[in-house]
């Protein structure tokens, strides 16, 4: 789960780690450090980050619903794309393994199914 | 029960574009990702066949079809077996025209010191058949590279030399803003089958302005005439650049091509290099393009929609990624980059460059993507520490805010516009507008592949067949 508020003007995080792991959560803030500075702390018992986002532009307005929402949707679209690169890196090894290794090195599978 | 097989996503609206690395795409509602990977597809749906038919998915844990796969992802990077195909000659910087975007820096047209030495040129021109490459491309640039039309005939003569024993397709090309090129160099081209590649910005008003010249319009249309009665129609083609004051011309631009007889036109953004450099602010210009782009391609299929054959060649490059399985020869779309992969410059200060806009970066100073000298081993130059170095960063495959993205075997990966824009080869996406526009452009390229189908996709499919 994540909660997201808005605190003075900064977006505050709070992630479970057990669901969106570092590699979400780095993909998730790489698109938004353009227009905030983020800072990150673990609260390690209770399998929480806590996460600031603070807009570099001073005074600018920030559409919090707006954040949010895509925030949400970042987390659970990252989410699926670590599943699929996870459940498919062995295939996508494979597939490119024999695409560059030369023709003649070719081993034609036999399927008994 | 299915596997999944690699696949990337990207929501758009109330949908979701998933893409392969063999060139497939799907555009599905939003939340069937969700759907594919809870396994709730199920195999009596359309989405089931589809994702099946277009591998996204499996019925067994390796394909049946995995070398077909791999043919396919060979055939997607066959663009690299050749390795380096264009290769840019710059015979000098001297220039008789004065743009106001210059992206080369120019110079006065009777400077000292700015042209290729002679014992350069042929140097250059043995390193060029060192590359594998079975067609080769042969770009004579500038500068105003005519002002040196008797360097080129050297050179074209050498290579015709050369190639007695080593049996290579090539194309001569020559970048010119046929301007003042002479009855006899145009005899000599017509010999040797070299095409013309110049510059045409759109009306009148706008060319000139863009030119800092009040007759430049007029000399070129005159030039291409010229050159079309010499050496054949299809002999000449036309590059327009998108100043800012461009942008508010699109349907003038694209009726200028028509009115002076071309049949596409490509709608080019500038390049933050040489004079172009000093543009104030790149997000709001390119923002700007993306919408003169969409204006000008609507235009584009008004017209093909009456009956005229009329293409956007930089919409056509992207449909052929999109919609055939083969790679475009198009340097700044690819992945691995085009630089040294596809295209390797030789400059006229005697240096060897890693693409066009690596030279460019060298008149202001700077030589990061200097590789070496000309009289360099060619296993030094192109399989060099430079190299080595940029091939770490030059895949969209693996850099970040590139590796997840659903265009990334679309788009191209350009670590010297990453150096030019933002000081730094590798890159940073959330701030690159390069990746903006790219992004801007395919998506709306998709919507209209999704939302208006039956209307456009005769038109690309046409424009991508060569049939038009």
């Amino acid at each position: 789960m994540i909660d997201i508020k808005n605190e003075s003007g900064r977006i505050v995080l709070s992630v479970d780690t057990t669901i969106y792991d570092c590699w979400v959560i780095d993909k998730v803030l790489y698109w938004w450090t353009r227009d905030f500075v983020i800072s990150r702390n673990n609260d390690e018992p209770n399998h929480l980050q806590r996460i600031t986002l603070e807009p570099k532009c001073n005074g600018s307005d920030i559409d919090f619903q707006s954040i949010k929402e895509r925030i949400s949707t970042d987390f659970i679209d990252y989410k699926n794309r670590q599943t699929i690169a996870k459940e498919t890196a062995n295939i996508r090894d494979l597939l490119f393994a024999k695409a560059f290794a030369n023709n003649d090195d070719f081993v034609e599978f036999t399927f008994q199914d | 029960m299915y596997y999944l097989l690699p696949f990337h996503f990207q929501p758009i609206g109330n949908k979701e574009i998933l893409t392969n690395d063999l060139g497939d795409y799907l555009i599905v509602p939003r939340g069937s990702v969700q759907r594919i990977i809870n396994r709730e597809v199920a195999p009596e749906e359309n989405l089931y066949k589809d994702l099946s038919a277009s591998f996204f998915i499996s019925e067994t844990p390796v394909p049946h079809l995995l070398d077909n796969m791999a043919t396919r992802l060979a055939t997607r990077k066959s663009f690299l077996d050749g390795f380096t195909a264009l290769h840019i000659f710059v015979m000098t910087l001297r220039c008789n025209q004065n743009c106001i975007y210059c992206q080369a820096s120019s110079r006065d047209s009777s400077l000292k010191g700015c042209d290729i030495k002679e014992s350069d040129l042929m140097m250059a021109i043995d390193l060029m058949f060192r590359s594998p490459a079975r067609h080769l491309t042969m770009e004579f640039q500038g500068g105003e590279p005519t002002l040196v039309s008797h360097l080129i005939q050297k050179a074209i003569l050498y290579t015709e030399h050369k190639n007695q024993t080593e049996c290579r397709e090539i194309i001569y090309v020559i970048c010119s803003n046929s301007v003042n090129v002479s009855d006899e160099f145009l005899d000599f081209c017509r010999q040797y089958n070299v095409v013309f590649s110049t510059s045409l910005d759109g009306p009148e008003y706008l060319h000139n302005h863009n030119r800092g010249k009040t007759d430049s319009y007029q000399k070129v249309i005159a030039g291409i005439a010229i050159i079309r009665s010499s050496l054949g129609a299809d002999k000449v083609s036309a590059l327009m650049t998108t100043s800012e004051d461009s942008l508010r011309y699109p349907r003038e631009i694209v009726d200028a091509y028509r009115q002076n007889g071309f049949h596409s036109v490509f709608l080019r953004a500038l390049n933050p290099y040489g004079l172009a450099r000093e543009n104030n602010d790149w997000a709001a210009y390119f923002d700007a393009f993306v919408e003169f782009y969409k204006k000008a391609l609507e235009y584009i299929l008004e017209l093909n929609k009456q009956g005229e054959g009329f293409v956007e060649e930089f919409t056509a490059l992207i449909l052929r990624k999109i919609l055939t399985p083969f790679p475009i020869g198009f340097v700044d779309l690819q992945t691995p980059a085009g630089i040294i992969n596809g295209v390797i410059v030789y400059n006229y200060d005697g240096y060897v460059y890693a693409s066009d806009e690596s030279r460019m970066l060298a008149e202001t100073g700077d030589y990061t993507f200097r590789l070496g000298k000309i009289s360099d081993k060619y296993e030094d130059l192109f399989y060099g520490r430079k190299a080595q170095e940029l091939s770490r960063i030059w895949s969209t495959e693996c850099i970040a805010g590139c590796s997840e993205c659903a265009y990334q075997s679309i788009c191209g990966a350009d670590p010297v516009r990453n150096y030019s824009t933002q000081g730094d080869s590798y890159g940073y996406r959330p701030g690159s507008t390069i990746c903006r526009k790219n992004k801007a452009i395919i998506e709306y390229i998709f919507k209209l592949l999704d939302e208006r189908t039956e209307e456009v996709l005769p038109i690309f499919m046409n424009w991508i067949s060569g049939t038009r």
